[in-house]
């Protein structure tokens, strides 16, 4: 094998690129423009002075999949559900294309995504069909419609969801149709346990997520390196929050299609399930109006501050933003050029107006609780803090400190102790909402409550529980993370307390630390069975420690039979969970993301109406329609075909065009036993048993030897998947030097012809060979070397071979002419790459055609003479020919192809030219006769001549022209001085000599005239 | 030779002077500008007088003068209405003045 550590990731893709069954070729086309010129006939700098076009074919060669031939014909649609005209368009356009499919939550993508895997089920013979969606409750949704709808036996799909390892890789070998997640084939991929090139179908589901560097990019990325004939169909509601966005998506699968509907596009309206959208506007109540009065008035001073020192906009108190404080202190942060002392300043300022916007955004939103306890926690970090001496803000202790606050606080405690007390009128609201809604529901409805705060969500069910209404059980559903620790004074005092250096000191207060520890966990023991005697007991605790997967779990599976029946969500709840059929959505607060927006309502309506209720206060209406008015746009734009897209493979060959076949699929018992569970995990067990033939209704047809298997598993070696036709094991070093003679007319010629260069491109290492040169550089005459240079040197002189070592280096020039004594064309090459170059010593040196064609007879006969081979000569023909057409001022400058170039070099030569050469394929179509230009030629006035040398001085910053300028400021300086200083002007003038035998009178007359006129 | 040396760079110092109060006196309060454009406009600036006088002195000699006048001043604007004008009427004033000033001695 050879070695490829020395070659970069893009010289590794390039060599794999070439067994796979796309082929990309690209075309440059560029073409001279007009440049600016300075009066120098310089080419100013920084233009472009081509332009250039890009045109990329990209065309599929036949699929190494197996096909299956006899099913090639047609396509199955399964008619067990009623036929949707839209799943119907979009299942024929998924079948040859890769497709995004964006359709609207609860319109059957996992039913589409299923008609497409039993085809490829069909149509292949052994490849592989993988789902993979980025949830578990999602991939068992999956599981339950593939099986349940196409009827592909059990016998060839897999689960590899809770899989270890060693039993994923014997699963991948056996079967066929995988359901799992992306992290789980990026891992296998990578490992090598799978192997690309037998996909043939990648479902993903949720696709927006691919972007970055989420599972589903990275492999994509990594198939696409050994296997482009496969088919994705990417499955999602909400494509991007933007059309940049959209396009990452498209380019990173691949995508040649995108299939959108809306909620309101005509075939699919018909099927949605009605959705009763309600806008509710509430007003803040009186005393949260106060509250943000009041904290305007102490914040003012501070914000004037701001305003004047120019770091925040001019607004009222009420109006600061978090958002834009926060922008504008990491703007200061980031700015090198101010003074660091100001900065912090300025950095203090901003924080504070943050942490008040930050107040105003949970006083408006989410009411007087939410706020308080923010406040709270801020107020006691900062006075603790400050007075321990460890901050001295005094801005921030001027606001926090401040009397008006002290007396708002306390009214607001005092407001909040009430228990019955709504800190927002939202809350009253949702209350009234929710016991209206549950007494005309059916029992078995639901309703979540979605919010983006913790803290909120405990507000609310709190509230809903003291109502006391035994038709509503709210639960709070949140992630794993912990709740935020809030400031701790007692331990921050501690620790940044002076410490005592001795010994006892240390004992002491090693002992403090326990006994303090050992309070804190008793009084955390008391408050959680305080928490447990309480009836929210569960969600208090849950908002405080966050809630593992286990207890989500057993929340949803409670809240799914009845136990609870108000679920009250952070965003987690938003997308992913398996919640089941809900009636009424409320939303405390709203995002200006318009997917979580959708993602929240998609929650319900799904099989029967549901209700949506939205919550607004404060400017959260204008935010929400803004939001879903640019999602409008979006799908606009995607309609209109604002993104580019990738060619993708057909895999079926071109002259099958299936038809399609309308049927309706007997189910298996088995198949069907899935239909009837409702539980994510029910399903994948059971899916799991069934597949791996443990249902007591089927026979045993394999017993696993699980033992003996995992044995045989652990001595199962890695696969490396190499490109197809590599060379492997190992090559002695000896064998990869490259053996050269020198035949009789100089040229070097391999030994071993079959190591020739153009066959064997993936080892561009055995051409490359620095021994050999080095040999040939110490022989005086080096023959390689004047094959190249004879030529040029005669041609334009030193100036010309100078440039052209400039490009070619000594081992690149040496290093080509073996290949090129076996290509002929390949002799044009660096002819065409020097064709500019040429053009632009003609500048510099104006010469005449007539020259030029001399030359040509010269240099033809000097060949002619010098090499009386056959070959060679024809070489010296064709450039010949060439270099005349060039001359005749209609030189056809071949289009410079990628595909082209990589027959005759070899990839770094490749790489190395188009790097050095920007200019490779420019094409003079009418060249312009520079050098003849007059404006050069003559010299300027004398007068025109000094400016232009001052402008140029002054723009080169020449050092004596600097001092002089200097100099005379500085006389300019003095002189202005002494004259503000009140000296006559006269008294430091430079005398000026006048001659004698003039008239006085006429020139003082002008004198005088000229200095009054000068001195107003 | 160090004499017409000092007395060029003593020169250009007072062109300086008054091209930079001139340039204060034009531009906006909140524009800057640069030594080095400062510099050059002198420099311009001393170019044109080197010229003007050149011309000066030709046209005087033409007439068969040794002294520089008004006229010549004239002769050289002659292409520039405006600034003719402009000369013309200041010098009538100069005129006026100076026979004002006459006529109190």
């Amino acid at each position: 094998m050879a070695d490829l550590s020395d070659l970069s990731d893009e010289d590794l893709e390039s060599l794999l690129e070439n067994n796979v069954n796309r082929s990309v070729n690209e075309t440059v086309t560029r073409r001279s423009i007009p440049v600016q010129r300075d009066l120098f006939m310089n080419v100013l700098p920084n233009q472009r002075t081509f332009y250039e076009e890009t045109h990329v074919d990209v065309k599929y060669g036949p699929t190494h999949h197996q096909l299956n031939e006899e099913n090639l014909h047609e396509y199955i649609y399964p008619t067990n559900y009623e036929v949707r005209q839209y799943q119907y368009d979009i299942v024929r356009c998924a079948l040859f294309e890769n497709v995004l499919c964006a359709i609207p939550t609860g319109t059957g993508k996992t039913f589409i995504a299923s008609t497409v895997m039993l085809n490829y089920y069909r149509w292949t013979k052994t490849s592989k069909i993988i789902f993979t969606a980025p949830t578990r409750p999602l991939v068992a949704q999956q599981i339950k419609a593939c099986l349940g709808i196409t009827g592909i036996p059990y016998s060839d799909t897999a689960i590899l969801l809770d899989k270890s390892r060693k039993n994923r890789e014997e699963i991948w070998q056996q079967k066929r149709v995988f359901f799992t997640t992306p992290q789980v084939v990026e891992n296998d991929l990578k490992r090598g346990v799978l192997n690309p090139k037998d996909v043939v179908l990648l479902v993903i589901d949720e696709a927006h997520r691919a972007r970055g560097n989420y599972a589903y990019v990275e492999l994509t990325k990594f198939i696409d390196r050994f296997n482009t004939s496969y088919r994705l169909l990417a499955l999602t509601a909400t494509p991007a929050a933007d059309l940049q966005g959209v396009q990452e998506v498209v380019n990173n699968l691949h995508i040649s299609k995108v299939e959108l509907r809306t909620e309101d596009s005509l075939d699919v309206a018909r099927y949605m399930m009605n959705r009763d959208r309600e806008m509710v506007e509430i007003e803040l109540i009186p005393e949260i109006e106060e509250v943000i009065e009041q904290i305007g008035i102490a914040i003012a001073p501070v914000l004037q501050e701001a305003i004047q020192l120019g770091i925040y906009d001019n607004c009222e108190p009420h109006q600061i933003n978090a958002f834009v404080a926060m922008q504008q202190s990491q703007k200061i942060i980031l700015n090198p050029s101010l003074p660091e002392g100001l900065k912090w300043k300025n950095f203090f300022i901003l924080q504070l107006l943050s942490q008040v916007g930050h107040m105003y955004r949970r006083l408006r939103i989410y009411g007087l609780r939410a706020f308080y306890n923010y406040f709270q926690n801020k107020y006691t970090e900062f006075t603790t803090k400050y007075t321990m001496k460890k901050s001295t803000n005094k801005t921030a202790a001027n606001f926090y400190y401040s009397p008006i606050l002290k007396t708002v606080i306390d009214k607001c405690k005092q407001q909040l102790e009430d228990p019955d007390f709504h800190g927002h009128e939202k809350l009253t609201y949702l209350n009234n909402e929710l016991r209206d809604f549950f007494v005309l529901a059916r029992p078995d409805s639901r309703a979540i409550i979605f919010t983006e705060l913790r803290e909120s969500a405990l507000e609310i069910v709190k509230s809903i529980d003291i109502i006391n209404d035994s038709a509503l059980r709210p639960h709070i559903f949140i992630g794993q993370a912990k709740g935020k620790e809030q400031f701790d004074e007692e331990t921050y005092v501690r620790k940044n307390k002076p410490k005592g250096r001795s010994k006892a000191d240390r004992l002491r207060r090693i002992e403090e630390e326990k006994r303090v520890e050992e309070e804190k966990k008793k009084q955390k023991e008391q408050a959680k069975l305080d928490r447990t005697a309480r009836r929210t007991g569960s969600s208090e605790e849950a908002q405080l420690s966050g809630m593992n997967q286990k207890q989500q779990k057993t929340v949803i599976s409670d809240f799914k039979k009845g136990i609870y029946n108000v679920l009250v969500c952070t965003s987690i709840g938003e997308e992913g969970l398996d919640i089941g059929e809900v009636d009424l959505i409320i939303c405390f607060d709203s995002t200006s993301s318009p997917i979580k927006n959708i993602q929240r309502m998609g929650r319900t309506g799904r099989k029967r109406d549901g209700r949506i209720v939205l919550l607004f206060s404060g400017n959260e209406k204008f935010k929400f329609e803004q939001a879903m008015n640019d999602y409008g746009n979006l799908q606009n734009a995607i309609t209109h075909d604002a993104l580019e897209y990738t060619k993708s493979d057909r895999i079926l060959p071109a002259n099958y065009t299936p038809q399609c076949k309308e049927k309706f699929i007997i189910i298996s018992n088995e198949n069907d036993e899935v239909n009837r569970l409702e539980d994510s995990d029910e399903v994948i067990k059971y899916a799991t048993q069934a597949m791996l033939g443990k249902l007591k209704t089927k026979n045993k047809k394999e017993p696993k030897p699980k033992k003996t298997s995992a044995k045989a598993k652990k001595a199962s070696e890695k696969t490396f998947f190499m490109p197809d036709n590599v060379n492997e094991g190992f090559t002695s070093a000896s064998s990869m030097l490259n053996k050269y003679t020198i035949n009789e007319f100089g040229e070097k010629v391999n030994v071993d012809p079959s190591v020739s260069v153009s066959e064997k491109i993936i080892k561009p290492k055995k051409e490359w060979n620095m021994l050999d040169e080095i040999e040939y550089d110490s022989v005086e005459i080096s023959p390689a070397k004047s094959q190249v240079e004879e030529p040029s040197q005669a041609k334009k002189g030193d100036a010309l071979q100078q440039l052209q070592q400039g490009i070619l280096t000594p081992d690149e020039t040496t290093n080509h002419i073996p290949s090129a004594s076996q290509n002929s064309s390949v002799q044009t090459e660096p002819r065409t790459v020097l064709e500019p170059i040429l053009k632009k010593l003609k500048l510099s040196h104006p010469e005449n055609d007539a020259d030029n064609h001399d030359y040509t007879a010269l240099s033809k006969s000097d060949s002619a003479s010098l090499e009386p081979s056959t070959e060679p000569q024809k070489i010296r023909q064709k450039r010949h020919e060439r270099e005349k057409e060039f001359d005749n001022g209609f030189e056809l400058a071949p289009v410079f192809t990628a595909a082209d170039s990589s027959q005759l070099l070899t990839n770094q030569e490749q790489k190395y030219f188009l790097k050095k050469y920007v200019p490779d394929t420019v094409q003079w179509s009418i060249a312009p006769d520079l050098f003849r230009a007059k404006t050069s030629k003559i010299p300027h006035v004398v007068k025109i001549d000094t400016i232009l040398k001052t402008f140029q001085d002054m723009h080169a910053n020449t050092r004596e022209k600097i001092i002089e300028m200097n100099r005379t400021n500085a006389l300019a300086r003095s002189m202005g001085y002494n004259r503000s200083v009140g000296m006559e002007l006269e008294v430091m003038l430079p005398s000026i000599i006048v001659p004698t035998s003039t008239n006085p009178a006429d020139l003082l007359e002008d004198e005088d005239g000229l200095s009054d006129f000068l001195s107003d | 030779m160090d004499e017409e040396k000092r007395l060029k760079s003593q020169l250009r110092g007072k062109l300086w002077f008054y091209v930079e109060s001139i340039i204060k006196r034009e531009l906006l309060d909140d524009v800057k500008y640069t030594p080095k454009y400062v510099n050059t406009l002198t420099e311009l600036v001393y170019q044109q007088i080197c010229e003007v006088g050149g011309d000066l002195e030709a046209f005087a000699q033409h007439a068969g003068r040794s002294v520089i006048t008004s006229e010549d001043m004239l002769l050289r604007t002659r292409k520039n209405k405006d600034l003719q004008d402009f000369l013309k009427l200041r010098l009538m004033e100069l005129r006026d003045a100076k026979e004002g000033r006459q006529s109190k001695r």
